[in-house]
Parts: structure tokens; C-alpha cells; sequence
């Protein structure tokens, strides 16, 4: 049986510049695929593989499978771009049966000539495995030199009575051009302009939001183009799919209104160096799988949960526990303060600098355990007693990498 | 046979504040007054052990402070242990020395608390001023101690209804006070609408609510109640020595509102004591931030849950009021040398109970009790003290 994608599911960025959505300064590649794998429906299958298509921070192959808890599963890179996400999603068809397989893509924000963002940021999540979903084939991509700028959309012509759909994915000229092309050859182009700020509708990303915009949903063949604008070609991918797959949506958090282009960390930002109150790494990474995870130590014996998870029982000391996450909705504020400049801990002078100011939340699980958490995005944004939901976030850079734990967001329970 | 006491017969007390002297030399300062303050004098020769206060803010002399002590206070080869349970240091080391009299293993013993924090830069002093919180979760979360009290006040306000009126009044109150305790680091009278317009620091808790960056050190000298007369006409015995300990994140605790270090310690302290709550005429309470001293008086059993607030605002806790609270100005005026403010509470009550407090001193005071918090509630100390 072919393996199809099962589910799929987009991450979209908080931070806004202009009509743009690109990623917040505590979002990246890696807390956007995370945040979109969270997203996927549940599933009882494990996970036996993990591609990540996109420019991923050095750490991701260990970091990944520790945010999903799949330790098992192998992890495999791929460089950015819709043509390899495609090549990715149509490669090794022969998943386990019994298990499933995960392609995480993303990008963040891009430059262009002149300094023009070019293109915001997103991630997608792709289940794939045994089971009635999209498939694709017969895909195929090529790329133009920019010494051949005027290149024409080479495509095979559309055949059928009526127009195929056809997604372009580019800059504005780029696209118009291509849409020219496409029209003489008998599709219907569909424009999703990851355009210069202030002229696109909706923020894109090459690598994601061709996948998200192109199945269109309605089952049937489908053919279709993607076009993505790198920074040195263009690239073009097209393919034919088949079936349907329902998407589902990250919740996002607070806008975060930024006053100009993310910029890129460079080894020297992210060395700083530990003085006074200092977490070593090796007891960060011991604490991820609460951290990340919110795993807390379930005993047998009494029922209590532990968290952070410690191996044996806080209440009655039995080991008989069994380690379960808590729920990631459902966490209601119990304690809020929002920190003014001067009250950080010097690992978040970055944060304040940038952000002014940000609330923390002391906040109840569903499960009973409580935990301290910042607010991702704006300060102010969180009452108590609001419901709030923790997500993956870069909290400072530590010793020349992020480090990163949960943030709290507005629950969708929150009643604002 | 009736228990041993421990007794307090000579206290001396730097000034608190922005001080050009180092560490070294406030601790020589401070325990030198206090062998002037024994009245008929004791020689050094027979302090037979010393613990020392202090959290090694900064980083100066982190391991083995003790050995400095030694050699400031010139006590020879007598044992130091340093003792280090961040604010709340020199109340357990007074505890230490009070324990070590109480069993009879000693006689005579010298406690001192000594913090210096003004001479590092600033954002090195803000690393130091969250050493002692929950690193791997607060910490990472984004909170300094300012934060977490914050955290509690927010939920206080919310069980509670307590208005930021009361947090300012208890700011009002010990300012006030402050002004008539000549080792105080501020001397000012400020307003209530003063402290709610101050700039936030973490919200609800505004700049004025937070006690300040101090450098002090603070000596006393214990001796059994045996021997104490030999010493002095006017010994203060130590009649309650309670103390408890927490989770260190407010994430872990049972009350967000409530710290279960002090409530314990305040049982052990009244256990075996010669009266109750109703005998103390003073407090000395741990006040690092205004909603810490509403959440004393509710925790050391002086006012129900939540009643706090409107005990502070009908003024009962001012001088002259029906329980004075923080004569001296509290940490919040008087200033907060971390590792001193426990022995400072104690010297304040040996001041008072001696009747040598001068503008301050709380009319006829023979009995009072001081409370001296780690952190945000890990560790508590509460210490009952009498003129004999």
C-alpha cells in the first residue's frame, strides 16, 4: 500500500512586520516544526523517521526527537525549498506498517536585494504512513540560473477539458511572468505571493505554504506547480497528487509587532557566559523531558503527580511511578506578574531589550502540578485565572546555543 | 532542672547602606562594637565557637568566609561555621549559636551576619540578587526574587482583595521609622501616593516597595542565662528558636499565599516559650518587599488569612501602634545586606528590650519576636526574645 500523508498541520509565526508574518525573536525553525507537529491529531503509532527540510539550528536531530519523545526514531536533514520538501514527501515509501513517519519544513524570514523581506515565516507538519490520505507522483523539479532570469515555466502542458489548478509560489514579478506561462499551457494559476513587505495579503514561506495551498482538498488528481525564489535561483517543483488530507492549525500566540526584519544570531550573540545562578548544560538536557515535555512522575501507589519528574513520588515516595506528560491545554493561571527592565535576570536583557517588558505565570495543570512559565509575546496579555496553553520557545542563548523550554500563550479557552 | 537559655549580652551594628568599607572591615566594625557593648566586658579569648551569616554575594570569598571572620573578630583558633540559607543566613546562624549554648557545649559564642553589595557592577549584581531563587525553573522562566514575591502578591490580591494601598502603607510605615534608626540607608518619609506612582518592578510591586541593595554586618555575643549576669545587668534571653524549610519554587508549595517555612517555624518558636502571641509586644519581620510583611503577620499567626492589609492600614502596626512592626524600618528601610538582616532583627530586639532604642524604642518592650525568610520562603526563621 502506498504510504500517504495522514495528517497535516501549519505553525504560523507571532511576529508581524507590516502585513507580514515572520517569526518573533524566541521563535525559530525549530519551535515553529515543533509547534506544528504538536498540532498534528494524536496517534497511537511511533514514530520510525524524522525529516527535517529546512535550514534547522546544529542541535535539532537530538533536540527534535527529545520535543516529540520519540527517541527512537532516526532523524534526517534535507536543505530548504519546496522542491525538497516534495522530494521528501514522495521518498522512502517503505514506513513500517506499524509505525509512522514525520516531515517537518520550515523556514523563517528571508532577505532579499535591497534589504526587502522577501518572504516571512511558517512550518508545516506531514504525517505519513498506512492509511487512506494525499499521495503524490510523478514529481518533478527543476531550477533556473539567475543568468537566465526570462527562463519560461517549462511545464507539460495541462490535458482535460477543464483547467488545472496550478500554485505559484514567488516573488511578484516572478510569479506575474510565470502566471503567463502557466495560463498559455492550460492551468488555472493560483497566486500565493510570499511578496516585499506591504504588497502581499498573506505572509508565506517557499518551503510551507506550498504544500498547505497546494492539495487542494477536494480529492481527484490534481497537478499542480510550486515556484520558489531562493536566494541565488529559482526553483520549481510540480507534481501530481491525489486524495485529500484535513489540516490542522498551531495555536498561535499574541502578536508580536517587530519594528524591522528578524536579524541572524551570530556565534558571538549567542556566547554568553554564565556568571552568578547558572543551569550547566548537562542538567538543562537532564530536565528536558519536563521541560519540553511536561513529563511528571505518576504514582501508583497514590495517584499523585510529580513535576518535574524525579523518578519516585513527592507525596508518598513509592517508585512505582509512570512517567506521563500533562496535558499541554487546560492550564489555568493561578499567579501573574509582568517583569519591568531591571527586574531580568541577566539572561533576559536580550528579551527586554527587545520586548520592553514580560509577564510570568505561575499556572495549574489539568492533571493538579503547577509550573512557572514566561508569556510568549506581548506583556500584559494573560490575566489570572485565564487559561493558557505552554509552547516551545528559544528562552536565552546560553554558551554559544538557545536554549529552550515552554512559554505560556493564551489557552483557547481563555475568555480574552 | 530548668532548660538552658541562650542569652544576648553585647550587639554591635554597622550603618546599612552604600558603604565605602568591604566586607573585611564591616565585619571588623561590627563585632568590635559588639564586645564595647558588653557592660562589664568580656574578653575574646572566651568565644569558644562563631557562626557566620552571609551569603558571599558577588562571589568575594564564596568558600570559607568563615576563616576571615576568625581573623577579624580575633577570636583565635575558635571554630567559625558559615551558614548560608540566603536571606535568611543570620537567623539560622543565630540559631546555630543559640543551639550550641542551649546544649551546653558552649558558653560563650559569636554570631555574626555580614553582606557587601554595592561594589560590583550592576549587571553582576543582578546576577547575584537571583542566586538564591529556584534556578532550573524560575530562573529560566524569567524571575528574580522581585518577580517571585510579585507572583505571590498577585495571588494574594486576587484570594484576598488586598488593595496596593496596603502594600504601600506598609512601605509608608517603615520609612517612617526608618527615619528614627540613625543605621537606617534611607532617611526619608515618603507617601503612599508616592509608592503607587513609583515605577513598576514587577507588577504589582513598584519600586518603592522593594527593600534596597545594602552592604552591613551586624555581631552578636551569646552566653548562657547562667552566666549571663556576670556579663551584664541586662541580658535578653532567646526563649524561642523556631525554624522551617519549603519547597524552593512557589510552582511546588501548597499556597501561593501563604509561606509554610514560617508557619512552622513560628510553631517550633512558641513550643516551649513563656508566653504566647499575646506576650510579644514587637515584631521584627522579613519585609524584603512590602507584600512579605502582610504575609508574615498572617503566617506568624497576628492577623487571619488576608487580614494582613487592613491591620496595616488602621495602623496598628506603626510605633505607638498596638503591635508595632519593623521599629527599626524594617528591610525595607533600614536596607537589606543579605546575609546581615537576620542578626540585624536581633539586634533591634536587644536594643528595644533594653530600653536603648532611643526614638524608636517601642514603649516598655520585654518581649519580641523577629522572622527572618530564605528566598521566597524556602527557609524561615522565627526567634522569641525577653528581657530577663
Amino acid at each position: 500500500m502506498p504510504v500517504a500523508v495522514l495528517h497535516a498541520s501549519v505553525a504560523r509565526p507571532s511576529g508581524r512586520l507590516g502585513p507580514l508574518a515572520v517569526e518573533a525573536p524566541d521563535e525559530d525553525v525549530f519551535t515553529l516544526a515543533v509547534a506544528a507537529a504538536e498540532a498534528l491529531p494524536p496517534e497511537s503509532r511511533p514514530v520510525t523517521r524524522v525529516d527535517l527540510v529546512g535550514e534547522f539550528p546544529p542541535e535539532s536531530e537530538w533536540e527534535i526527537l527529545e520535543a516529540l519523545g520519540t527517541p527512537e526514531a532516526s532523524v534526517h536533514r534535507s536543505p530548504p525549498g519546496a522542491a525538497h520538501l516534495l522530494e521528501t514527501l514522495r521518498s522512502h515509501p517503505d514506513t513500517p506498517a506499524a509505525g509512522v513517519r514525520l516531515v517537518l519544513a520550515g523556514d523563517v524570514s528571508a532577505l532579499g536585494p535591497g534589504n526587502r523581506l522577501e518572504h516571512g515565516a511558517l512550518a508545516v507538519a506531514f504525517r505519513l504512513g498506512d492509511g487512506p490520505g494525499l499521495s503524490f507522483s510523478s514529481i518533478a523539479s527543476h531550477a533556473t540560473s539567475p543568468a537566465t532570469p526570462s527562463a519560461r515555466l517549462r511545464l507539460p502542458a495541462a490535458h482535460g477539458a477543464e483547467p488545472t489548478p496550478l500554485l505559484l509560489l514567488g516573488s511578484e514579478a516572478r510569479v506575474a511572468s510565470a502566471a503567463r506561462d502557466a495560463g498559455g499551457l492550460g492551468y488555472a494559476p493560483g497566486i500565493v505571493p510570499h511578496a516585499p513587505p506591504g504588497t502581499g495579503p498573506a505572509p508565506s514561506t517557499p518551503t510551507a505554504v506550498a504544500l498547505r495551498a497546494a492539495p487542494p482538498g477536494e480529492g481527484g488528481p490534481i497537478e499542480f506547480v510550486l515556484a520558489a525564489l531562493g536566494a541565488d535561483r529559482d526553483v520549481y517543483a510540480y507534481g501530481r497528487s491525489t486524495g485529500r488530507v484535513a489540516w490542522s492549525e498551531a495555536l498561535s500566540s499574541a502578536t508580536v509587532a517587530l519594528a524591522a526584519p528578524p536579524v541572524r544570531d551570530t556565534p558571538a550573540d549567542l556566547d554568553l557566559r554564565a556568571e552568578g545562578a547558572y543551569v550547566p548544560r548537562p542538567r538543562y538536557v537532564e530536565n528536558l523531558p519536563s521541560r519540553w515535555r511536561l513529563l511528571a512522575d505518576h504514582c501508583g501507589a497514590c495517584g499523585h503527580r510529580t513535576f518535574p519528574s524525579r523518578g519516585s513520588c513527592q507525596a508518598c515516595g513509592s517508585a512505582e511511578v509512570a512517567p506521563e506528560p500533562l496535558s499541554r491545554v487546560g492550564w489555568i493561571v493561578e499567579a501573574v506578574t509582568t517583569v519591568r527592565p531591571g527586574a531580568q535576570p541577566t539572561e533576559f536583557d536580550r528579551t527586554v531589550g527587545l520586548a520592553g517588558a514580560y509577564s510570568v505565570v505561575v499556572a495549574r495543570s489539568p492533571e493538579g502540578p503547577r509550573a512557572t512559565f514566561q508569556v510568549a509575546g506581548p506583556s500584559g496579555t494573560v490575566a489570572l485565572g485565564a487559561s493558557v496553553v505552554p509552547v516551545l520557545r528559544r528562552l536565552y542563548p546560553m554558551e554559544g546555543e538557545w536554549r529552550y523550554g515552554r512559554k505560556a500563550i493564551s489557552g483557547p479557552n481563555s475568555s480574552g | 532542672m530548668a532548660r538552658r537559655r541562650a542569652t544576648v549580652v553585647g550587639a554591635g551594628h554597622t550603618r546599612f547602606g552604600v558603604l565605602p568599607d568591604g566586607p573585611r572591615a564591616l565585619m571588623r566594625q561590627a563585632v568590635d562594637a559588639a564586645f564595647r557593648s558588653v557592660d562589664r566586658g568580656v574578653d575574646r579569648s572566651r568565644v569558644e565557637e562563631a557562626f557566620l551569616g552571609t551569603l558571599g554575594f558577588s562571589g568575594w570569598q564564596l568558600g570559607n568566609a568563615s576563616a576571615a571572620l576568625a581573623e577579624e573578630a580575633r577570636i583565635g583558633h575558635a571554630p567559625v561555621t558559615r551558614v548560608e540559607n540566603a536571606c535568611a543566613s543570620a537567623g539560622f546562624a543565630l540559631r546555630s549559636g543559640v543551639r550550641a549554648i542551649e546544649s551546653g557545649a558552649r558558653d560563650v559564642v559569636l554570631v555574626v551576619g555580614l553582606e557587601k553589595m554595592t561594589d560590583s557592577p550592576s549587571a553582576h549584581r543582578r546576577y547575584w540578587l537571583g542566586v538564591s531563587g529556584d534556578t532550573e525553573w524560575e530562573r529560566l522562566a524569567g524571575l528574580t526574587f522581585a518577580g517571585v514575591y510579585a507572583l505571590m502578591a498577585s495571588a494574594h490580591m486576587a484570594a484576598h482583595g488586598t488593595p496596593p494601598e496596603a502594600l504601600a502603607a506598609v512601605a509608608v510605615k517603615n520609612h517612617a521609622n526608618g527615619t528614627k534608626n540613625p543605621n537606617a540607608q534611607f532617611q526619608k518619609v515618603i507617601t503612599r501616593e508616592q509608592v503607587l506612582a513609583a515605577p513598576r518592578v514587577a507588577d504589582p510591586l513598584g519600586l518603592l516597595d522593594c527593600c534596597p541593595v545594602s552592604d552591613g554586618a551586624v555581631a552578636l555575643i551569646l552566653a548562657g542565662d547562667d552566666m549571663a549576669r556576670t556579663l551584664t545587668d541586662t541580658p535578653v534571653a532567646v526563649v524561642g528558636a523556631g525554624a522551617g524549610a519549603d519547597a524552593l519554587a512557589l510552582q511546588e508549595r501548597d499556597s501561593l499565599t501563604q509561606l509554610a517555612a514560617t508557619r512552622v517555624a513560628a510553631a517550633e518558636a512558641f513550643r516551649h516559650a513563656p508566653f504566647d502571641r499575646t506576650g510579644v509586644q514587637f515584631l521584627e519581620v522579613h519585609d524584603c518587599f512590602t507584600i512579605a510583611e502582610l504575609l508574615a503577620l498572617e503566617d506568624l499567626g497576628f492577623a487571619d488569612p488576608g487580614g494582613a492589609a487592613a491591620m496595616t492600614l488602621e495602623g496598628a502596626t506603626a510605633l505607638g501602634g498596638r503591635l508595632p512592626v519593623n521599629p527599626d524600618g524594617g528591610l525595607k528601610a533600614k536596607g537589606h545586606p543579605i546575609g546581615a538582616s537576620g542578626a540585624s532583627q536581633a539586634y533591634e530586639a536587644f536594643v528595644q528590650l533594653r530600653g536603648a532604642a532611643g526614638a524608636r524604642q517601642v514603649v516598655g518592650a520585654e518581649r519580641a519576636l523577629t522572622h527572618n525568610v530564605g528566598g521566597s520562603g524556602a527557609s524561615a526563621t522565627v526567634t522569641l526574645f525577653e528581657r530577663m
